[in-house]
């Protein structure tokens, strides 16, 4: 850490403000690079360094960077409603980082789940502003005890992907007080984050990186916020504007809007210099909390490696907690310690460990579901089969699909040209994709070759091709084919949006593959494309039901891809892609049991539901996905995860729905009955299951509550909690808040855990906030109590209240 | 934070809408044409509720479909082709054999998840029966095709020695058609109690039992 004593710390940051020249001070304002900062030698700043990092640190590189944990995503995490969970997460994410020398970890993403067809909410805790909150909180502490920066992320109303840096968030006050601003004010306030993150959206009308209201006023203002606010990637448009409206720091650089204009604004009046010293006061302050002031921090050497056994265990754990059950019919789960098991599904041997997006994480290994399952059976015990295509557009073969025909290793090999035809370059890459960008080795190649020979044991009939923007010329075999992949322009397309040609056929042993590319662009994935050419999914389906029929039970495992679940892209539907319903439905009406696991972060469509014995929602697990599963569905981990999501029976349903912008507005129109607030309300259809919803392995009785009231506040609740079943269990107890009026909506006060051994009875005490018990009065601009009365609802999610406590009005 | 490595320009807003909005109004009209026919059937859904539905006026509607017979012989092409997709083989031909019949189990099930589609078949076919009906010569066409696969099948099943040679052909593929539609039929009344998946697949069983031929050649493998 820093030698600097704390105590002199302002008035040294002044003393080292006043030594920089206006250029000198402004520069420091702007990234140095893509996820770098500035260092000021005169000052003794270092340079700081910044990675992605909700579900793992990433570091600098977006493809083939350095191998990284990659940790059980976000509403896997929260799921287990415990902030020892995400605390403990935050301090393995600061592990990673120190392992990388990197300072500042860019997450948690804390906006919420207001529709579920958000592309990007497996990266963000729930629908539930205090959860939200709280979980966050605990997992910025476990970052900043560590001494890395943690950068909640994105303020404000950012909950959709769709045009998001055009799009105008309309919410009205109330809403954004108690809902979309809570989460960062509870963080603000538990755990003093180092830095957060302004988004790409408007605000009502406001760019939310010049946003004077929200981040002068509300967040360094009122909540006396210290840190630092950085723009998001690209997301400042203005100078003059964003620098007097509370922006700090605009990223990356260099370039931008800042710079040499800011320098100039000073200079005409636009922007006063004590405005500039402010941001760079506020930019020394992290660099002195991340120990890149004064003296340089030391960094751990002796950290667990991503694939040891420390790790592995501690990453299975949290993955495998916070998997929920959502059905459990003739307590099919856990399944039985003999018998045999028919594991069916693409997700099975290709399981989604991770959303799309800048959180991707290139992490040491990803366990399938197939492996963990066979690993924990035994081979005899499991029979696996292959599912449907699930699928739409190609991604990178798996490295041992392909040889480098170079060396022979796994992968391909990447050959620059310059115009004349010479080799400015030769590499082998592992995963069969390269990333064509600003500054990397590609840049000033002419023409990219990538070549592999393709792995085969026999002749294969194979779908092959090319990823990416540019003219191709593609050879395989005895082929030759042509193929003009064009962009139209659309922000970061060549990476988030995928362009691909692909071919059907039979390639031999040996036959290699070698696509050339004119690249169409400066920033562009380009990848080759080689798998086995799908099959009709009538004959996938009936290979499947043949299995399910010879086993004891079937375990269908279905889920999204970074297709559906990514930064950048909304849904438009929550059914499953492809043919997995059909695949679910024809297993069910021919196994004995079926069990179906679902690979999935937010809501799926589950029209089998009634038809099917079982279904586990497993998230996005990381890398340990397949061992954390197995442990999950044996009963060797309870998981005991509870929704931290509505999810709807139809389409269509639930208080919000389209992401897409209206004339560039997104109006939130529910106001404050966000998720299950506004799916509680009169003549609401019923969901397919609740936010809390989980059943857990074992059951559990709820005896006499009361309730502890104080200044009309309920500052706790408790409850006698049995656990009746015949396992030990882990039950967390929800309360709710139903106000006497019945135009306020239900809400979340409070919530604790509790392990019981069966039979075991205990009186549970569940403290309650006071932040879901108050109302904004945007005419007096300040807080009052709701109203008293009303009724606590202690519940398991709210479609199953088990105890009514009314209180005096 | 987000991949695209450099500032956006003006021209980007306009260019994040894209065009292909007239290929996405037909996808959706097509779509909110599919959900009326199948509650109200064809003579009950009228062009004004299917424009409201797409968020179109009647008169954009019918820049894209001239009358409501066209929209709903795009309807039943669009059918027609999704369920081709789901059995045809990577080749583009139709499985034969038992494999025919295991496709259709599939096809059941995969029914089974799409009410919507159950709903429109049973509710159109129905309709149409009357010569006049719009939708009446695809009606036709429609039986005609799934007899001729089946037929197919069966006499290729009896070729590779998969079905008995005695086997009547024209009555096991009838027989399948209506187990099919009959149940679809009873499980639009009842969902909950009727599996029409598990039922077809028993009758399924049922015939390879009585009309399996003896050494039935390897199942291709499960994987």
């Amino acid at each position: 850490m820093a030698a600097t004593p704390v105590t002199d710390l302002d008035a040294h940051i002044d003393e080292a403000i006043a030594a920089l020249e206006l250029e000198r001070k402004v520069r420091l304002l702007t990234g140095a690079a893509m996820f770098a900062l500035r260092g000021e030698p005169a000052i003794g700043l270092a340079p700081m360094i910044l990675s992605d990092g909700p579900t793992g640190v990433r570091g600098a590189e977006f493809v083939g960077g350095r191998i990284a944990c990659l940790l059980p995503n976000a509403t896997l995490l929260a799921q287990h409603w415990d902030t020892a969970v995400t605390e403990e997460a935050g301090a393995l994410l600061a592990d990673e980082a120190a392992a990388q020398r990197v300072h500042v970890v860019l997450g948690p993403t804390i906006n919420l789940h207001r529709t579920p067809l958000g592309g990007r909410l497996f990266e963000a805790y729930g629908e539930d502003p205090l959860l939200t909150g709280e979980l966050a909180a605990a997992y910025v502490r476990g970052l900043q005890e560590k001494g890395i920066a943690a950068t909640p992320k994105h303020f404000l109303a950012n909950e959709s992907e769709t045009d998001r840096t055009t799009a105008d968030s309309v919410v009205d006050e109330r809403t954004l007080r108690e809902v979309y601003l809570l989460p960062f004010e509870i963080v603000v306030d538990r755990a003093d984050p180092w830095a957060v993150m302004a988004s790409y959206n408007l605000v009502n009308g406001v760019p939310a990186t010049e946003h004077a209201e929200l981040l002068d006023g509300v967040l360094k203002g009122e909540w006396r916020y210290r840190g630092l606010v950085m723009s998001d990637w690209f997301a400042t448009t203005s100078t003059a504007a964003s620098a007097n409206g509370g922006l700090d720091l605009v990223m990356p650089g260099p370039g931008g809007p800042w710079e040499g204009r800011l320098v100039a604004a000073v200079r005409d009046g636009r922007v006063a210099e004590s405005t500039v010293d402010e941001h760079v006061r506020r930019l020394l302050r992290l660099a002195h909390r991340v120990g890149a002031l004064g003296t340089q921090r030391e960094w751990p050497t002796d950290l667990p490696a991503p694939d040891g056994l420390y790790r592995r265990r501690q990453l299975r754990r949290l993955a495998a907690g916070g998997m929920t059950v959502l059905v459990n019919r003739n307590e099919t789960l856990p399944l039985a310690s003999s018998g045999t098991v028919a594991l069916i599904g693409r997700h099975a041997v290709e399981t989604v460990a991770q959303g799309g997006g800048s959180a991707r994480v290139r992490p040491p290994h990803v366990v399938s579901i197939a492996d963990g399952m066979v690993a924990a059976l035994g081979a005899d015990r499991v029979s696996v089969a292959d599912g449907v295509e699930v699928r739409r557009h190609p991604t990178a073969p798996p490295p041992e699909a392909l040889r480098d025909p170079e060396d022979g290793r796994p992968g391909m090999r990447v050959t620059a040209r310059d115009a004349a035809g010479a080799v400015l370059g030769s590499r082998h890459v592992e995963r069969a994709e390269v990333l064509l960008s600003p500054g990397g080795w590609l840049e000033s190649a002419a023409t990219v070759e990538l070549s592999a020979e393709v792995v085969l044991d026999r002749p294969t009939r194979m779908r092959v091709g090319v990823r990416g923007l540019g003219e191709w010329v593609f050879r395989a075999g005895q082929r030759r084919d042509t193929a003009n992949l064009r962009g139209t322009g659309a922000l970061g397309e060549g990476v988030l949006v995928p362009h691909a040609w692909t071919a059907d056929l039979e390639l031999r042993p040996g036959d290699r593959i070698i696509a050339a590319v004119r690249p169409g662009g400066d920033h562009s994935l380009l990848g080759l494309v080689a798998r086995p050419a799908p099959r009709p999914a009538a004959e996938v389906i009936s290979a499947a039901t043949r299995a399910a029929r010879d086993a004891d039970v079937a375990v269908v495992v279905v889920g999204l891809t970074e297709e559906q679940e990514t930064e950048g892209l909304d849904k438009s539907t929550l059914a499953l892609p492809g043919e997995q319903d059909a695949l679910v439905a024809a297993v069910a009406a021919v196994a004995p049991r079926t069990v179906v696991v679902v690979n999935a972060a937010t809501p799926v469509l589950m029209p089998w539901l009634d038809r099917v014995d079982a279904v586990l929602l497993a998230g996005l697990p990381g890398q340990e996905a397949g061992d954390a599963v197995a442990a999950a569905l044996l009963g060797e981990v309870e998981p005991a995860g509870r929704l931290v999501t509505t999810f709807p029976a139809r389409d269509g349903d639930g208080p919000a729905w389209s992401p897409v912008p209206v004339g560039d507005r997104v109006a939130y129109a529910e106001g404050t009955a966000v998720g299950y607030r506004g799916w509680f309300r009169e003549g609401m259809p019923e969901p397919l299951f609740w936010f809390g919803h989980g059943l857990g392995y074992t059951t559990w009785e709820y005896g006499e509550g009361d309730v502890t009231v104080h200044r009309d506040v309920v500052r706790s609740v408790a409850v006698t909690l049995t656990n009746t079943g015949r396992r030990p269990g882990r039950e967390v107890v929800q309360a709710y808040l139903r106000p006497a009026d019945p135009a306020e909506p239900v809400r979340l006060i409070g919530w604790t855990a509790a392990h019981l051994a069966p039979g075991e009875t205990a009186r549970v005490e569940v403290p309650c906030d006071i932040r879901t018990q108050r109302m904004w009065d945007a005419e007096a601009g300040g807080w009052e109590p709701l109203p008293a009365g009303g009724a606590v609802l202690i519940a398991r999610g709210l479609g199953d209240v088990r105890v009514t406590l009314p209180l005096i009005g | 934070m987000s991949f695209p490595p450099r500032y956006r320009t003006a021209g980007d807003r306009a260019r994040s809408r894209g065009g292909a909005s007239g290929a996405q109004s037909r996808a959706r009209a097509v779509q909110a044409a599919l959900e009326l026919f199948a509650t109200s059937g064809f003579r009950g859904t009228s062009v004004a509720a299917v424009a409201e539905k797409t968020g179109l006026s009647q008169s954009g509607l019918l820049h894209h479909f001239p009358s409501k017979a066209a929209l709903l012989s795009a309807v039943l092409e669009a059918r027609d082709a999704e369920d081709g997709e789901f059995l045809a083989s990577a080749d583009g031909t139709p499985p034969l054999g038992w494999a025919a019949f295991e496709a259709l189990a599939a096809l059941v099930a995969r029914n089974s998840t799409r009410p919507h589609l159950v709903g429109l078949f049973v509710r159109v076919t129905a309709e149409a029966v009357e010569p006049d009906h719009p939708g009446h010569a695809w009606v036709r066409r429609h039986y005609a095709g799934v007899e001729n696969w089946l037929t197919e099948a069966v006499r290729a099943g009896q070729e590779r020695g998969e079905i008995r040679r005695d086997a009547p052909v024209d009555a096991l593929v009838r027989t399948t058609i209506a187990v099919m539609d009959g149940l679809q039929q009873q499980w639009l009344l009842d969902p909950e109690r009727v599996s029409m998946v598990a039922e077809f697949s028993a009758f399924v069983d049922t015939l390879r039992a009585r009309w399996g031929a003896r050494q039935v050649p390897a199942q291709p493998a499960a994987t």
